[in-house]
């Protein structure tokens, strides 16, 4: 059996560099059912004004943004639909940091999470190539054809497993770690394991999977769960997949006490402009994102950054935010939240009540892990 | 624990705090079947009333259901009837033509409401009022729009307060002006408190946390007075859940949950504005402290307000290039320490008030300086 196991690819610069995300557009060829962009649209797009005056700002103003790098993150709906003023605000951006003599002129990247439909499309790819040294792009693809197309599909109800698929020989071609994001609902727990395989077997050796925050769990999805995740593990180390393969559901982090009182989440850390050019703490506090709540707007693209409504966000701590039973929780590490998503089920206005609906989940998952970990180790030591 | 009521008689009762009612020529008088329900309410659960009034005289009737409660009078100092024992609000926009109706007392409790543009003249204002108060609260107004100069222009007016107080208390008159002479009394946060130990209820017979949710919008409501009232995600408004205030020693902040609300859009977090300043205050206070310490020949006696690096405690929070041990570490090294000024005597009072069995406990063990057992 092999001796070594692969890690996780690290994120460049991670916690680090500044997180600018442009919402381009607002729409999507796709209609996921578990997408948390609930107000689809093809009305609202990023004007290349907008986009220049939030970058003057932020290119403008190095005390308010003092670190040392910078991801411009660009996200939609779906990115690519607007490659046109994409490839135009790369260029004012390079332009812009030359001019200003930016320090993060060299330290920078552009980063793209996609549905990878439009990928092979020639002035996407004719952007990729011009930018390929600063560039990261993650392709959205869920697993076997059944699993994902379960989820992601057009607004006919088709599927978009093979739009998707097509393009994945040619974006491990260009970026070989390529690390896809995997989202998990309650109707495809069963699927897990077949997918994860799955994409494994068409060369993505890195995979970003996670179960959706929002309160969509029925009684006994856990023991689904964890028995899908046993079989996985199972079939990693038996495989020896593990040498060269990553599945984020399998941490040694993970599954411990807390030892710090260190808020999970990054929103208020990042900055998201959206398409009329208004900031926000992340893009899940938009408009187009919330199903109960009002937006949180922090400023915007002319008058600038509302400090005021950015303190709670870069105060709040784990104590503040969750119960006892979470605090004291044995297998609390790994255990994630989403700021947006608390704030969008919490009893009133505010970010600082945790949703706990993940508890059970989590709590298999780790159960899963530790049974993962402990086969492991003994093949590594033995 | 809520400790008192706060009712605002009619629509148009005095702002008594930085909030502003919308002067629409409405004219609601609370009813006189609510004002009853309300003292009732008040006696059976023993608890007291602040009553806001305004411009209007109450009839009779009314009047008397007040006096059969414990109650505090709040009102315009243009109010045409006098009232014994009452405590005046004076607008500095509108009402300091009527000071003279104040007449010289040391016994009077007097609220002076400050807007941005009478600033420069805070403490001309206080000058012109001593001899008429026991109490002043100074209540700033605007602090929304505050920006960097008006903290400059409130920080030199602070400092002419504090000769003038100083002064005061040479000559052996003991007054207190809240934002100068609060801090130095205090051993521990002591803020508005509002919806921990006070609601308002207002003439609609809702319950709001305080005045100024009623006035900005009525329905912030969280009850009606036929119900319970419920405040959602209430352990917000503990210190304990105010990652900000927690780390701090600006013990008589107002730590008020309304603006907190407007200017960040949670009330448990403060803006840069409200911590400015109650820091700008809490040096002044250390100021004064160091003075009459002096003054006294109460150096040895008094535990001073130490020095700190910082007018927004959200600046170390937010340091990037500390660490989280390292943020606590800087709060720990530089604030009070809270039972350091609590007087041994005072200590065992409030140890004796929460739990007497534990003095007599304390009272039983043997204990000594130095233990020589292990010489022997």
């Amino acid at each position: 059996m092999k001796k070594n196991f692969a890690k996780q690819p690290s994120v460049w610069q991670e916690s680090i560099a500044k997180t600018v995300t442009l919402i381009v557009t607002e729409d999507c060829q796709l209609r996921c059912h578990y997408c948390y962009l609930v107000g689809k649209n093809s009305k609202n797009k990023m004007s290349f004004d907008i986009a220049k005056q939030s970058i003057d700002y932020i290119i403008e103003n190095r005390d308010l943004f003092p670190e040392k790098s910078i991801i411009w993150d660009f996200i939609g709906g779906e990115p690519f639909l607007e490659i046109d003023l994409i490839d135009q605000v790369c260029e004012y951006i390079k332009t812009k940091l030359r001019a200003e003599e930016h320090p993060w002129l060299d330290s920078y990247r552009f980063s793209f999470t996609t549905n990878g439909i439009l990928y092979d499309n020639e002035k996407v790819q004719k952007y990729i190539n011009k930018n390929k040294s600063n560039l990261s792009i993650g392709i959205t693809i869920d697993g076997t054809p059944e699993k994902h197309d379960l989820h992601r599909v057009y607004p006919s109800g088709k599927g978009s497993y093979n739009d998707t698929a097509k393009n994945i020989p040619l974006w491990l071609k260009q970026f070989p770690v390529g690390n896809t994001k995997v989202t998990v609902a309650s109707a495809d727990l069963p699927y897990i394991r077949e997918s994860v395989l799955h994409l494994f077997s068409i060369d993505i050796k890195h995979i970003s999977i996670n179960v959706v925050f929002e309160n969509v769990w029925v009684e006994g999805d856990d023991v689904i769960f964890e028995k899908q995740l046993v079989e996985l593990a199972d079939r990693i180390i038996d495989e020896e997949l593990y040498a060269d393969h990553t599945c984020s559901f399998f941490s040694e982090t993970i599954g411990h006490p807390i030892v710090d009182n260190n808020n999970w989440c990054g929103a208020g850390k990042m900055l998201a402009i959206d398409c009329k050019g208004n900031f926000y703490p992340c893009h899940r506090f938009t408009p187009f994102s919330l199903v109960q709540k009002k937006a949180i707007p922090i400023g915007n693209c002319f008058d600038g950054i509302d400090n005021n409504k950015l303190r709670p966000f870069l105060s709040l701590d784990l104590s503040t935010q969750s119960s006892r039973e979470c605090i004291n929780c044995k297998v609390a590490t790994g255990c994630a939240w989403c700021q947006g998503a608390n704030y969008d089920s919490a009893d009133n206005n505010t970010i600082y009540q945790r949703a706990t609906y993940l508890c059970k989940m989590h709590k298999a998952r780790v159960r899963a892990n530790n049974y993962y970990w402990h086969k492991l180790n003994r093949i590594i030591t033995s | 624990m809520i400790n008192y009521l706060i009712v605002i008689l009619e629509y148009n009762s005095a702002s008594f705090c930085c909030y502003n009612i919308n002067t629409n020529n409405r004219n609601e008088l609370i009813s006189l079947k609510l004002l009853k329900r309300i003292a009732d309410f008040a006696v059976k659960n023993s608890i007291s009333i602040n009553f806001l009034y305004g411009d209007t005289i109450l009839p009779p009737e009314y009047e008397q259901i007040i006096t059969t409660v414990e109650h505090v009078k709040i009102m315009p100092l243009k109010h045409n009837r006098s009232y014994e024992n009452a405590v005046f609000i004076i607008d500095a926009d509108n009402d300091l033509q009527h000071l003279n109706k104040l007449e010289n007392s040391d016994l009077n409790n007097v609220i002076l409401r400050v807007g941005k543009d009478n600033l420069k003249s805070l403490s001309a204002i206080v000058k012109q009022l001593i001899g008429k108060f026991k109490r002043l609260n100074i209540i700033l107004q605007d602090i929304d729009n505050y920006e960097k100069s008006y903290f400059t222009i409130y920080e030199s007016q602070l400092e002419d307060i504090r000769v003038l107080i100083e002064k005061e208390y040479q000559n052996g008159n003991f007054i207190e002006i809240n934002v100068v002479s609060d801090r130095i009394f205090l051993t521990n946060m002591n803020n508005c408190n509002a919806g921990i130990e006070h609601l308002t209820i207002a003439p609609n017979g809702k319950y709001y946390l305080c005045p100024a949710f009623y006035y900005e919008n009525e329905d912030n409501n969280i009850g009606d007075l036929e119900d319970k009232f419920e405040i959602k995600n209430s352990q917000l408004l503990e210190l304990e859940y105010a990652p900000i205030c927690r780390n701090c020693d600006a013990y008589h902040c107002k730590r008020c949950i309304y603006l907190n609300d407007k200017l960040t859009s949670e009330i448990n977090t403060p803006s840069h504005q409200q911590c400015t300043l109650a820091h700008l205050e809490r040096n002044i206070s250390r100021k004064f402290l160091e003075n009459i310490s002096a003054d006294f020949n109460m150096k040895d006696e008094i535990t001073p307000i130490p020095e700190i690096d910082y007018l927004d405690p959200f600046e170390i929070i937010n340091n990037r290039s500390l660490n989280a041990e390292n943020r606590e570490k800087h709060f720990t090294e530089l604030l009070s320490k809270p039972l350091e000024n609590v007087p041994i005597k005072q200590l065992l009072w409030q140890i004796y008030k929460i739990n007497p069995k534990v003095l007599t406990q304390l009272k039983n063990l043997n204990y000594s300086a130095i233990n020589l057992q292990n010489k022997k």
